[in-house]
């Protein structure tokens, strides 16, 4: 380049550039407190474009264009997963550009949308960093998730419209979505904590369980299968587990109420799913539609109440020992991936019986979160048996055959009073 | 009879032209023309005399003043969309815009004609409105753009009410944004620069035969450079000049 244009550089990005202050950046979010939701100054740890929002814990893009058309027939002839996120990509939107103020050393969003996405930024933050806390997903498998803001999203799966109301990690895209409001107004996931750690979740399920594929084997060999719902259920149930246990970082504390479902969606969200309560329990009805049920267990939205009872599980063992939950992410973590012999994790169990799914049960699989909540913490995992097998209502002989971990007379018929199984 | 008729015929007669001299320049016996200083266009060694000072400031004297007696002063109601750059990636957020303008006609203090007829000065003040959010959790905002720009018109031919122009200027946007949340309204203030650019058609034809009162009007395409985000508006105004 001739010297003398050298200062058109720098002119330009005057005009165009915005600053990028570097971390921790000072900004404020809306963040619930004992006050509720309300402006908040807190701190940008993984930031490194503040106004573009890209950082290590996520890179927020908008305007975005998304379909996924399993229906299509460039679907089908798609050879790879990088060929299925591009045929999806319909768009590839822009880079979002926050409207800051700056207020002394922070930084104060001026229209909605950017504190919307400042907020979600914090939340995605606060996400990354619990998982990266809790040491036992490596950085490289949560880093930098993309997130596409206010997306135009249509899977035909679902709706041949485009979707909205909601927040979604997409497997094909790779991609958490956040979507726009149109019938609930209430707080926006974007500002919800506890939404955007059961969605970050979804994003290391989809990790370590189907390969980060937009295909994934599993779902495609076992549809129509009980396998697939006890993944689907196991997937849930886990992702509002941590969800949980990650808002006990919150400034107001564990979430006991599920309040950030109440917050977003309404009262009786909250209440069908909060884990707290000592009656979830799984009754023979529920267990038959998981088993033969099929793709109604699915459609009906079956695997969000089984979940809901694997979660409370997880709860009530921690809850039982003064509200120690650490070990027993870290067991449910571990058991994702584990190609140990004698200690498989859900991946390799799953992987071994594509082709013998009713071997893949829900007791198997509790058998090997066990067996990992083990690995540090032995009281928890004893724990973990007898509220598995109660909530499961798991008579000795399924017990000693598919969680062998557990004694046989782990059941407590006084918080689950029907047996499921023998 | 046959006399009165043509006396009557004579008098009522009203002929263009005398019908007592020919003009054709002709003279005619009896008839001494007066040439004065005139040329004799028969005489090719004629050199035209050189102007006197006095004649030379009368030749450059400007009459604009007297074809165009209007002060420059206008006062026009803006409407149109304002093409807000969206925050959120999507390429603009349209909303509408409104304001107001006052023209000053600077160039009228020159007395060289194209800067007569093509300097002006503005004051623009400009604003738009809107809420997001949710019926829990929303915004309300609104930006206000007050700016100085002069502008400079391309009139379509000599003295021509019309002209397409070209305008640069700067100034100030005000932003007034209030977030509802759980603890009620919570106000945010900023104040950032502005850069406006642009080009439109305008028209100042005469209300008022005297040429002192002027209806204005105008399409335009004008940019904002607020901060570090891209505004476009679309849209016209109209009003009154004198």
């Amino acid at each position: 380049m001739h010297p003398s244009w050298k200062w058109l550089i720098p002119a330009a990005c005057l005009a165009s550039c915005t600053p990028n202050p570097p971390a921790p950046v000072s900004i404020m979010v809306m963040d619930k407190t004992t006050q509720g939701l309300v402006p908040t100054a807190v701190d940008f740890q993984t930031i490194n474009d503040t106004y573009a929002l890209k950082g290590l814990a996520a890179t927020f893009v908008g305007g975005a264009r998304i379909v996924v058309d399993p229906n299509d027939p460039l679907y089908d002839a798609a050879q790879t997963d990088d060929q299925l996120r591009r045929l999806a990509l319909k768009s590839e939107g822009a880079d979002v550009r926050l409207n800051l103020k700056s207020g002394g050393e922070t930084l104060i969003p001026v229209d909605f949308h950017s504190w919307n996405m400042a907020s979600a930024y914090y939340n995605y933050e606060r996400a990354f960093l619990h998982f990266q806390a809790l040491a036992v997903i490596p950085d490289d498998e949560i880093r930098e998730t993309r997130v596409f803001y206010f997306p135009t999203y249509t899977n035909t799966s679902l709706s041949s419209q485009p979707l909205k109301d909601n927040a979604l990690f997409d497997p094909t895209t790779q991609s958490f979505m956040l979507l726009p409001y149109e019938k609930f107004q209430r707080v926006p996931f974007a500002m919800s904590a506890g939404v955007i750690a059961h969605e970050f979740f979804h994003r290391i399920w989809h990790k370590r369980i189907y390969g980060a594929s937009g295909r994934p084997l599993l779902i495609e060999s076992w549809i129509g299968q009980g396998a697939l719902n006890v993944l689907k259920s196991y997937d849930e149930g886990l992702a509002d587990f941590h969800a949980f246990a990650a808002s006990c970082s919150l400034p107001t504390g564990c979430d006991y109420s599920f309040s950030f479902l109440e917050e977003t969606l309404g009262a009786s969200f909250a209440q069908a799913r909060r884990i707290d309560q000592n009656s979830r329990c799984m009754d023979p009805t529920l267990y038959q539609e998981l088993t033969t049920g099929g793709l109604n267990f699915l459609s009906l939205e079956r695997h969000f109440q089984l979940g809901t009872v694997i979660a409370t599980a997880l709860y009530h063992a921690g809850s039982r020992r003064g509200g120690a939950w650490g070990s027993l992410e870290q067991g449910a973590l571990r058991a994702l991936s584990d190609s140990t012999p004698n200690r498989r994790g859900i991946f390799e169990l799953a992987n071994a019986n594509i082709a013998t799914p009713a071997y893949f049960t829900l007791f198997r699989v509790a058998n090997s979160i066990v067996q990992h909540v083990d690995l540090t913490d032995p009281p928890a995992a004893q724990l973990l048996c007898e509220e598995f097998a109660t909530r499961f209502g798991m008579g000795p002989t399924t017990i000693a055959e598919q969680m062998p971990q557990c004694s046989a007379a782990s059941g407590n018929r006084s918080v689950c009073t029907q047996q499921v199984v023998p | 009879m046959r006399l009165r008729v043509f006396l009557m015929a004579v008098l009522l007669l009203t002929p263009v032209f005398s019908l007592a001299q020919d003009d054709d320049g002709q003279t005619y016996p009896g008839m001494e023309r007066d040439r004065g200083d005139s040329p004799r266009t028969s005489d090719p060694t004629y050199v035209p005399r050189e102007e006197s000072p006095d004649e030379e400031d009368a030749r450059e004297e400007s009459y604009s003043r007297i074809d165009d007696p209007a002060v420059g002063l206008a006062a026009e109601f803006i409407i149109g969309a304002m093409f807000l750059e969206s925050t959120r990636g999507a390429l603009v957020d349209a909303r509408l815009g409104i304001g107001a303008r006052l023209t000053w006609e600077i160039g009228r203090l020159f007395s060289d004609d194209a800067i007569r007829q093509g300097l002006f000065l503005e004051l623009i003040y400009l604003t738009t409105a809107f809420r997001e959010g949710t019926e829990l959790i929303f915004a309300d905002t609104r930006f206000q753009y007050l700016i100085a720009a002069p502008a400079w018109a391309f009139p379509f031919g000599e003295g021509s009410a019309y002209a397409v122009y070209l305008q640069a200027g700067g100034g100030v946007a005000i932003g007034n944004s209030t977030l509802f949340a759980d603890n009620g309204p919570n106000g945010i203030f900023s104040l950032q620069p502005v850069i406006l650019y642009g080009l439109g058609f305008r028209g100042r034809p005469l209300l008022v035969g005297d040429g002192l009162l002027r209806l204005f009007f105008r399409v335009e395409v004008t940019r904002f450079r607020r901060g570090y985000a891209d505004d476009t508006f679309l849209g016209g105004s109209i009003g009154l000049g004198f």
